[in-house]
């Protein structure tokens, strides 16, 4: 009942977002000029249509990446990120800058995704060689795989002095987003789209292995699947924008604290509440130091940190009351 | 304790003094003027050094061009922090020792290099007080205010140590020509700093917004949150927008490249958003020598003012 009333005034908000996106920024662009200065109206489609197309798949595949993760592995805690198919990418980002400096970004982006995708089936032959797979274990060698990866990167780009160029790329920020650079993130549509249709599976994955087993689920299959589809999604978009921290992690449980664990159910809210976060944050990074910008990373990061306290706060007063 | 604490002085001044003479009687043999000192202005004060120093290690990269010309082959650099192109011979040279980067820089390596001098200071700064206690260190590198100034300073000082006055006129007065030279052709033209760091354009006014101390060049994104934040993101609209009549174009990321490649024209040539711009359409781009950012010399500016000024003298 209560969504009913939710859920529209949530697309308007994000509608609102939206639009707001296509409109702010340093070339002057206008209802107005859109229709009558062709100049506008290409710079409009070369960079304020990307970037704001940019945004929403990238929150929808962090968000829902997110979701995804925190059932296979029943941990609330767990990040895409977490998973070290981030980290990935960043090698194959730097590998490309010392074996291929003058290819063209969109040579880049296939090596580093191709990297993303060869870290994360590494990530899953160690978690098969695991015996014990608990929830805490699975994040954890995640995180130790993808600091190992981090190292080796450190490492290497201070051989290659492209530590500046390594820190410039993670950034996380949308501001260099326009034509010819996004495309990628288009994958990300299909991604959400395959989401959907197994999210059944993955909410009776989320109840544990022997219990899914129990009720007929191909656990093992589901799960792959599901790291798989996140090693796309956040490889894709790791390498498109940089690292995009908080956002897997406080959307999805702020979203399954108002709506409970069904995945089918919560997954078009994952998406809309991540798409509008992370469209208000790089607003906020766009205006307070125009014409330059703050990374959408850092102000989610801010604003992140804000949330989360608050979810956490919230939560321990329900169990406490 | 008393006694050892005599006995360990007693040691360390019969150690002392012996190293004493065995400085005195090489003296004799390597060069006349070793024995004497030199006082050199630095950014710490004045310091005295010894003239015409033998073993130098070199840290600062802005001298590392200026030294080479000088014929003072240091005996340990660091290694990874330096222009490939141009130090081949010292980098293959395993007798120079590799200090490391200015991150981690492995003091111990410039301890066991026995120094006479050491020429540290810019990206060493911070060690300047631990390096001193191995050996007298010498910081003149440039400032980041009154850059291009700051440069001729270092060569003179550099130049005094090694007896090489004449040699680093001749440097100086090749920036200065280069330098007026850039002068006279640029006219108030706007110009937007790039710096293109992992195949993004981004305000480069930090890095090389000391390029404009002479010229007659106005920075389009000046006095703006321009100036603060630099690096943090800057949309190639904003740029078509401010739609500069020139770039200079720091490649960060054609430092680890093969010779000659140029990451950063590739980015620009890409951008749609610039296709109506002036810099565009009149091609007024100055790609920066691909090694600037980890040259900063002398060297390296008199270069950019000359490539700026035959950019600028071919232009329309």
């Amino acid at each position: 009942m209560k969504n009913a009333v939710l859920l529209p005034i949530v697309v308007v908000i994000v509608l609102v977002l939206a639009v707001a996106s296509l409109f702010v920024g340093g070339f002057d662009i206008s209802v107005e000029t859109l229709l009558n200065d062709a100049e506008a109206r290409d710079m409009f489609l070369i960079s304020r249509v990307p970037r704001t197309l940019a945004l929403i798949f990238a929150a929808m595949a962090m968000s829902v990446s997110g979701v995804i993760m925190q059932m296979i592995t029943q941990n609330k805690f767990v990040e895409p990120t977490t998973a070290g198919t981030a980290q990935w990418a960043g090698l194959g980002v730097l590998f490309a800058l010392i074996i291929l400096p003058a290819a063209d970004p969109m040579t880049k982006m296939v090596v580093a995704t191709g990297f993303a995708l060869f870290g994360t089936i590494i990530f899953i032959a160690v978690l098969r060689r695991l015996s014990v797979r608990s929830s805490l274990i699975v994040p954890l060698v995640g995180i130790m795989l993808g600091a190992v990866v981090s190292a080796v990167t450190t490492f290497l780009a201070g051989t290659f002095d492209l530590l500046q160029s390594m820190s410039a790329w993670r950034s996380g920020g949308f501001s260099s987003v326009v034509r010819g650079f996004y495309e990628p993130l288009w994958a990300v549509l299909i991604i959400a789209v395959l989401a959907f249709a197994l999210a059944n599976r993955f909410t009776v994955a989320g109840l544990g292995k022997d219990l899914a087993t129990n009720v007929g689920l191909r656990y093992e299959q589901v799960v792959f699947i599901g790291v798989a589809m996140v090693a796309v999604a956040t490889g894709v978009t790791t390498v498109v924008v940089g690292f995009i921290p908080f956002l897997g992690l406080i959307v999805p449980n702020l979203v399954s604290m108002m709506l409970g664990d069904d995945v089918h159910k919560n997954l078009p809210w994952v998406a809309l509440v991540g798409a509008g976060l992370l469209l208000a944050c790089d607003l906020i990074g766009r205006v307070v130091v125009a014409p330059m910008e703050i990374p959408a990373s850092v102000i989610l990061g801010v604003v992140g940190a804000i949330v989360f306290i608050a979810l956490i706060v919230r939560q321990r007063r329900h169990v406490s009351a | 304790m008393n006694t050892v604490r005599r006995s360990r002085l007693f040691l360390a001044v019969a150690a002392t003094s012996m190293l004493v003479l065995g400085a005195c009687s090489t003296d004799t043999t390597v060069d006349a003027g070793s024995g004497d000192t030199v006082t050199v202005d630095t950014a710490n004060g004045a310091v005295e050094v010894p003239a015409n120093p033998q073993r130098v290690v070199a840290l600062d990269n802005t001298s590392f061009e200026t030294l080479k010309a000088f014929g003072v082959e240091p005996v340990a650099l660091p290694k990874p922090i330096m222009p490939y192109e141009g130090f081949e011979e010292w980098i293959d040279n395993e007798e120079i020792l590799d200090v490391g980067t200015h991150r981690e820089p492995n003091l111990e390596v410039v301890s066991e290099a026995e120094p006479d001098l050491i020429i540290g200071g810019y990206r060493f700064q911070e060690y300047t007080d631990e390096l001193n206690r191995i050996a007298p260190t010498l910081d003149v590198s440039p400032t980041d205010v009154g850059y291009i100034e700051s440069l001729k300073s270092q060569t003179s000082a550099l130049g005094e140590v090694f007896g090489k006055q004449e040699q680093a006129s001749q440097i100086i007065a090749q920036l200065d020509a280069a330098a007026d030279d850039a002068a006279a052709r640029t006219g108030g033209e706007t110009v937007f700093l790039a710096n293109v760091s992992a195949g993004k354009i981004d305000n480069g006014a930090q890095r090389i917004g000391r390029l404009m101390e002479p010229l007659t060049l106005t920075d389009v994104f000046a006095g703006e949150a321009g100036d603060v934040h630099g690096d943090s993101g800057l949309a190639p609209e904003t740029v078509a927008q401010a739609n500069p009549d020139w770039v200079i174009v720091l490649d960060r990321d054609a430092a680890a490249g093969e010779p000659g490649a140029a990451p950063a024209k590739v980015v620009f040539d890409a951008q749609e958003a610039f296709a109506n711009t002036t810099f565009t359409t009149r091609n007024q781009i100055v790609y920066l020598d691909p090694y600037f950012y980890t040259r900063e010399s002398i060297q390296a500016y008199t270069q950019a003012f000359e490539s700026i000024s035959d950019a600028f003298a071919n232009a329309g």
